[in-house]
Parts: C-alpha cells; sequence; structure tokens
C-alpha cells in the first residue's frame, strides 16, 4: 500500500483489512448488524485521518486501535451490555479462526472484565489477552512504553483475580504473568 | 494465561495480510516452515478472510461508505434558509437564460427537465452526455406540461439514490402556478466517481415516493406519468 498518498486506495485497504476491522467489532458489539455499522464507522474514521498515518508501519495497527476506540466508545454508551455472561461464548466461538476452548474464555473473561477498569487498561488488555499481541505490538498499539504497559496489564489482572475470587472464594493464584 | 509465543497471533495475522517486511517476514516464514500446525492457521486466516469479501463484497460496501460519507442532505448543500433568496434568483434567471432548445423532453408528453451547470457568468446547458466534475453546482428547471404533480430523484455512480424534491414527506409536490419552474436549490456534485443521474418524474396524482423511486430504479413505465432523465458523466 502506498503510504504517501493523503487518500488512501479504499479498496485495497478494505480487501485487505476489512475482515480483521469487522471480526474485531464483533467481537466487542456481538451482532453482526452491530459490527457491520461499526467497521463502516472505522473506515470512515480512517479515510478522514489517513494523514495521520503516513509513516506508521503496520496499517492493521493502526486499524485495529481505530476500531478498539470505537467500539470501547459504543460499549461505553450501552453500559448495560456489559454483564453479558458466558451463555454467549458460542457466538464469540465463531470470530476466531478455530480458537481453543481456552482462548474463548479468555476472550469472553476480558469482555466481561473491561467495564470496571479505565480505558487504558482495557485497551491494553485486549491487545495483550485477546488478541496475543506481544508485548512490544501492545506497547505499539497502546501508543506507550513498556513498562507503562506492564503497569495497565497488572492493573487489569488484579481486577481479574478479585472478579474470580468473588465467584469461587477457593482459587488460588499464582504469581502475575506480567 | 496467554500463549504469546515468538510469533504472536496478531504477527501471524499481519503476516496473512501481507504487510510483514524483513526480519519479521524471515521470522515468520521460518516459523511456518518448522510448524504445520502454524501455516494451517494462517490458510484458516486467509480462508476466513476470502469467505468475509464473499459474504461482504466491496462493492457493496462501497456504496454504504458513499452514502454514510456524503448524506443526501449535504449534497444539497446550497438549499439553505439562507440562501433560498439567492437560490431563487439564480433558478429564475436559469429559466429565462437557458434556451428552451436545451431542455431535454420527452415527446408529446410536454414534460421536460433543464440542467445547467452555474457559477460565474451565464448558466451553461448541460445534455445528456455531458462531462462535469465534482464540486461543480447544478442548477436545475422543468416543465411539467399539465401534469399537477413532481418529484426529482437523482442517482450517483455507486447507485444511490436521492429524492432530492420534495425534500420532505411521503409523496410527490403540488406544483404551484406556472408549468415550467426551477426547482428552488441547487445541487453541489461530490466526489462519487462515476454517472450523476437526474430523473424528474410528472403525475397526475401525487404518488407515494417510495413508489416513484422503485419505478425509476426498473425503469418501470406508470400509468399517469412521464419522467424525463438527464445522466452527466463525472470525471
Amino acid at each position: 500500500m502506498d503510504n504517501s498518498d493523503e487518500r488512501p486506495d479504499l479498496r485495497a485497504l478494505y480487501e485487505r483489512y476489512g475482515h480483521s476491522v469487522f471480526r474485531r467489532c464483533r467481537y466487542f458489539l456481538r451482532t453482526d448488524d452491530d459490527a457491520r455499522d461499526a467497521m463502516h464507522e472505522v473506515f470512515l474514521k480512517a479515510v478522514t485521518a489517513y494523514g495521520d498515518f503516513r509513516g506508521q508501519a503496520s496499517p492493521l495497527t493502526w486499524l485495529t486501535r481505530i476500531a478498539t476506540h470505537y467500539c470501547l466508545n459504543v460499549l461505553r454508551g450501552r453500559k448495560a451490555g456489559w454483564h453479558e455472561r458466558y451463555a454467549q461464548v458460542t457466538h464469540v466461538a465463531a470470530q476466531w479462526n478455530e480458537p481453543s476452548q481456552a482462548q474463548i474464555e479468555r476472550a469472553e473473561l476480558v469482555h466481561r472484565l473491561l467495564s470496571r477498569l479505565g480505558r487504558d487498561e482495557q485497551e491494553a488488555a485486549v491487545y495483550y489477552f485477546v488478541d496475543e499481541m506481544s508485548q512490544d505490538e501492545a506497547a505499539r498499539a497502546c501508543d506507550c512504553s513498556l513498562p507503562t504497559l506492564r503497569k495497565r496489564l497488572r492493573r487489569f489482572i488484579e481486577v481479574a483475580r478479585k472478579e474470580l475470587k468473588r465467584e469461587d472464594a477457593t482459587l488460588v493464584f499464582g504469581e502475575a504473568p506480567v | 494465561m496467554s500463549t504469546h509465543d515468538a510469533i504472536s497471533p496478531f504477527m501471524l495475522e499481519r503476516y496473512a495480510v501481507g504487510e510483514l517486511e524483513g526480519a519479521e517476514l524471515a521470522a515468520v516464514e521460518a516459523a511456518l516452515a518448522a510448524d504445520p500446525q502454524l501455516a494451517a492457521r494462517v490458510a484458516s486466516m486467509r480462508q476466513a478472510r476470502e469467505q468475509f469479501l464473499a459474504d461482504e463484497p466491496y462493492a457493496a460496501f462501497r456504496i454504504e461508505h458513499e452514502r454514510r460519507r456524503t448524506p443526501a442532505k449535504q449534497r444539497l448543500a446550497f438549499w439553505l434558509p439562507t440562501g433560498f433568496a439567492a437560490a431563487a434568483a439564480a433558478a429564475l434567471l436559469l429559466l429565462f437564460v437557458v434556451p428552451e432548445l436545451d431542455t431535454e423532453r420527452v415527446k408529446g408528453s410536454g414534460v421536460g427537465l433543464t440542467v445547467a451547470l452555474v457559477g460565474a457568468g451565464a448558466p451553461k446547458p448541460l445534455a445528456s452526455g455531458a462531462r462535469v466534475h465534482p464540486g461543480d453546482r447544478l442548477q436545475l428547471a422543468y416543465d411539467a406540461g399539465d401534469y399537477g404533480y413532481l418529484a426529482l430523484i437523482g442517482i450517483d455512480g455507486s447507485g444511490v439514490m436521492s429524492v432530492y424534491y420534495p425534500e420532505g414527506g411521503d409523496v410527490m409536490a403540488r406544483r404551484s402556478g406556472e408549468s415550467r419552474g426551477a426547482f428552488p436549490f441547487s445541487l453541489t456534485l461530490d466526489a462519487t466517481p462515476g454517472s450523476e443521474t437526474m430523473v424528474a418524474v410528472f403525475a397526475e396524482q401525487p404518488l407515494p415516493l417510495k413508489r416513484i423511486e422503485e419505478a425509476v430504479r426498473k425503469n418501470e413505465v406508470l400509468p399517469g406519468v412521464s419522467a424525463v432523465r438527464v445522466v452527466l458523466d463525472k470525471e
């Protein structure tokens, strides 16, 4: 893709990254209709802000960030949607490429816990635990340093453990993985 | 809690869409050669992407993208309360300055549609097939003949249809006064590539706009209705 032009080649952008954007929106928003609507908004924002992207290495990281910010804003507006439970795991399953049950449950847990976190921790948790980015990749996507990313992830783990303890007081945790 | 292998799933995705280069690309290719499961995962990612594009093709995406980018109201950029007097004056000028010969007509029905490029200087009449450009401002006038009701429909290059006139309501507008008149606004063309079609529809009865849109889309001839179509070629 030629980044030197202020206007992106919309067809190339969509055909390469449309699926990734849609899948991300589907993870957050849960229905195909909502995901499609969000995907369009993400591409509108991407086209408008294309000048900001110039010089960055990864269009996927850039679009992932726009989609994540957009969906988190939508969810913040909804509020009620945050209390969905594991019953919806099957919907999430279709969104991953042959994910393991552990991956599905992890994604579902993160989704459930997001409402208890600040915006920065939300973003870091999704990139690291759901997308399974490396810490370097997640720090780049969050536009923060590695120590800052780790701090945000530790905060997420702390909240996650409290939530799990609330459901099963007998759980014992090892050392935090971050 | 997370696998976080040397090759992260996110890096695999970047590989699958073809944006890796240099050392990253070499690392992933080496890992794929050594791990059939990893290779299968990339194949699965690519297959999912192909299926997505089959389900949500670019053509459909583009139509919706353009619709969101340029809402119909914005296309009527000059139909504003404060600009109404100026638009009406330009429309009247159009009626008197553009020669009758430049009106697109339907033989025998007495109806016609005049499309003119306006800006500095006198309006320049445009016949079907004329070249126009994004940002061009068009003024339109009609001859409704004996018909009492009218509507103006636009279809842009991506196939998106908009009712330009009347602006509100569900049915065609009643013609007031003379059979010849001008639409009380001008249109500023957006950047959607392809043809720009204007269809003036005249009817004996105030038909629902939905029905008119359907008929225009299907090129259907309705009883008691006459239509004039001007197709401009946008560069």
